[in-house]
This record gives C-alpha cells, sequence and structure tokens, in this order.
C-alpha cells in the first residue's frame, strides 16, 4: 500500500463527505425539489462541469486508455465524438429540457416523459429500461471505481470497492443532487488537472511526441493508423459511425445527464452557453487516448488493457 | 506531423476544429436567448 497516496485519497474522500454536509446544511432536503434537483438553483459554471464530469465516466478513464493501449490510435474514433459531446448536449436539448420540465412540473426524466407523452406505458416502459440499463451502468462506474483505487493505492480491490461505493452512497444521502453536483464540480477539476499532468509528463518522459511515435512505430506500425492494431478495423464504416456517435449523441439520452439540464439556475442565465464543457472535454479526450497509446511503446510485453491508467501515471509523474 | 500518418493527423486535429466551429456557430445563434427571455413569465 502506497501511503503518500492513500493520505490524498483520504483527504480526498473528506472534502467530497464535507461537500456532502454543508449541501445537507444548506437545505437540500427540504423538499423533494430540494433534494433531487437543488432547488433548480446550481450555476452555470458547476452545472456545465458536473455535466461532463457525469460524462467522464470509467470508460474515460480505464477503458479509453486500455483502448488506445490495446489498438493504438484507432481510439481516436471515440475520442473525435467525445471532444464535442458536451457542447452538443447543452446546445441542443438543455435549454429545452429546463423548460420544459418546469413548466410540466416534472422533478425526474421519468416524470417529464410521462407528463409530455400521458400514458400509463410511458412511465412503465421508461423506468423499466432506465433501471434495467442504469443498474449495469453504475455497476460498470462502481467496478472502475474500485479498480481504479486499487490500482493507485494497492489495497485489495474488494476493500477499494466497499470503500468507494460507501463514500458515493454517504454524500448522495446526506446532500442530494445538490452535493453530487458540487462534489462532480471538485472532481472535474481534480481530473482535469490529473489528466493534463499526466499528458504534459507522458510527453516530456518519451521525449516529444514524435518520439512517442517513433516508439509506438517501433512495437507495432499500425497501431499508428486510425484503423487499429493489424488494421483490424480498416473499411468497417459502421463500426467507425457507432464509435464516433456513442459518446456525441449518447450523452443525450442519459438520465443522469438530462437532470443537469433540469437542475440549472434561471432560464435566463447564460448556462446553455457556457464555454466550459467544450473546454474540458477538449482537454481531456485526447490526452486520456493517447497516454494510452503511449504506454505500449514503453511496456510492449505487457497484455493487461488496465494497465496504462496506473502504470503510465506512475511510470511518466515525478514520485511524490 | 508527429511521425503519424495523414490519416491519423487529419483525426487528431480535424475533430478537434470542427467542433470548435460548431460552438461558434452555436454561440453565433443562441446570442439573443437571453433576450428572448426576458418577457417570459
Amino acid at each position: 500500500v502506497n501511503l503518500t497516496v492513500l493520505a490524498f485519497l483520504v483527504l480526498y474522500y473528506v472534502v467530497v463527505l464535507a461537500i456532502g454536509a454543508w449541501a445537507m446544511r444548506r437545505g437540500a432536503g427540504d423538499d423533494l425539489e430540494g433534494f433531487l434537483l437543488g432547488g433548480r438553483k446550481v450555476g452555470p459554471l458547476v452545472t456545465a462541469l458536473t455535466l461532463q464530469s457525469t460524462s467522464m465516466s470509467g470508460y474515460m478513464f480505464l477503458g479509453a486508455g486500455a483502448l488506445a493501449f490495446s489498438h493504438g490510435y484507432w481510439a481516436l474514433w471515440y475520442a473525435a465524438g467525445d471532444v464535442g459531446g458536451g457542447v452538443l448536449n447543452l446546445s441542443l436539448i438543455g435549454r429545452r429540457m429546463r423548460k420544459l420540465s418546469q413548466m410540466l412540473g416534472s422533478l425526474t426524466c421519468i416524470e417529464y416523459l410521462e407528463r409530455r407523452y400521458p400514458s400509463p406505458a410511458t412511465r412503465l416502459i421508461a423506468a423499466g429500461l432506465t433501471v434495467f440499463l442504469l443498474s449495469f451502468y453504475v455497476l460498470a462506474q462502481f467496478i472502475a471505481g474500485g479498480k481504479g483505487m486499487a490500482l493507485v493505492t494497492g489495497l485489495p480491490y474488494w476493500v477499494a470497492l466497499l470503500v468507494a461505493v460507501a463514500v458515493i452512497i454517504v454524500y448522495t444521502f446526506l446532500g442530494g443532487y445538490l452535493a453530487v453536483a458540487y462534489t462532480d464540480f471538485f472532481q472535474s477539476l481534480v481530473m482535469l488537472v490529473g489528466v493534463l499532468w499526466i499528458l504534459a509528463a507522458s510527453i516530456a518522459h518519451l521525449g516529444g511526441l514524435g518520439s512517442a511515435n517513433r516508439a509506438i512505430a517501433a512495437v507495432d506500425p499500425s497501431l499508428l493508423s486510425v484503423w487499429g492494431r493489424d488494421f483490424v478495423h480498416q473499411g468497417q464504416w459502421g463500426v467507425v459511425l457507432g464509435a464516433l456517435l456513442v459518446f456525441s449523441i449518447g450523452y443525450m439520452g442519459w438520465p443522469h445527464v438530462v437532470t443537469r439540464h433540469m437542475a440549472c439556475r434561471g432560464r435566463r442565465r447564460r448556462a446553455w452557453r457556457a464555454p466550459t464543457p467544450r473546454s474540458g472535454t477538449c482537454c481531456s479526450c485526447p490526452p486520456l487516448t493517447s497516454s494510452g497509446s503511449w504506454p505500449s511503446s514503453s511496456c510492449p510485453a505487457s497484455t493487461t488493457p488496465s494497465w496504462p491508467s496506473s502504470a503510465c501515471p506512475r511510470r511518466c509523474c515525478p514520485a511524490p | 506531423v508527429f511521425r503519424l500518418p495523414w490519416s491519423t493527423t487529419l483525426l487528431l486535429l480535424g475533430a478537434p476544429l470542427a467542433w470548435i466551429l460548431y460552438t461558434l456557430g452555436f454561440l453565433a445563434v443562441s446570442r439573443d436567448w437571453e433576450r428572448d427571455e426576458v418577457d417570459e413569465p
């Protein structure tokens, strides 16, 4: 167990739990709208960053790096869609969801659908699909959280999983959506700094972008192509289209993302035009993808896809 | 660029550029949104 990493992790958990307690004292539990939507008073900056933070799932921090480690620059197709997902989401449905959900008095996206399209079947189908699909999604996030924590701390996986899940549940129950939004805000800043740090350190470690790519080519030249290792996806435009769309239009249907629109403060504010998601995703997607490619050049013998997520920062960043 | 094939370079630089242009277009289209909503209840 790395005690320095553990100390920072404990500090991080203390901060998010404190945010949960602060949200509770701020009246998050006074009524249902306060608990579920933060009273629809969450500002544009926090809305923008919580939107991005909640969209940047375990895939982005473990899966994207692993994909790039296995298939090189092919992973850029996913990043290409992901970079614009936030602004597409805000520009197309943000303002509309905020206005319509308030007009219809909806506190959840399922309630919104039920009132927008009145039918007993609407709630049944929407709730059924949400519970079924989000169960797997949330499970994947929990596993990613546990694996990520186990990788960086050296704790057993089951301990890491329990701690990560417990902290999330506690701060969510304490402060409802307000706690979630502000912890997301804090987390997104941590993620942004971390990702940019890894990017800069990786480039410095490998001697520049040109050197990094030359080293990748030495492992397997096909990793530099946009078609994957051994050009396995060459000409598969349907797969390419799926990779582009899954994280660009995919965001718009996620209930936990739609909730961010509904909770944003005042329709007259500039939230829907906030440039933050744009800069946030621009900064995070390519580095995450690239930092998965570059370890393949410095450790070609590794066959563990999750290796880049922990080993790249450990190898490239200065030890604390 | 950076010892990458031209197609990879195009994707690496072209995709962010396309989204930046989209964002600029959106900012232009939505510049009157706040004024439009002043009279709403």
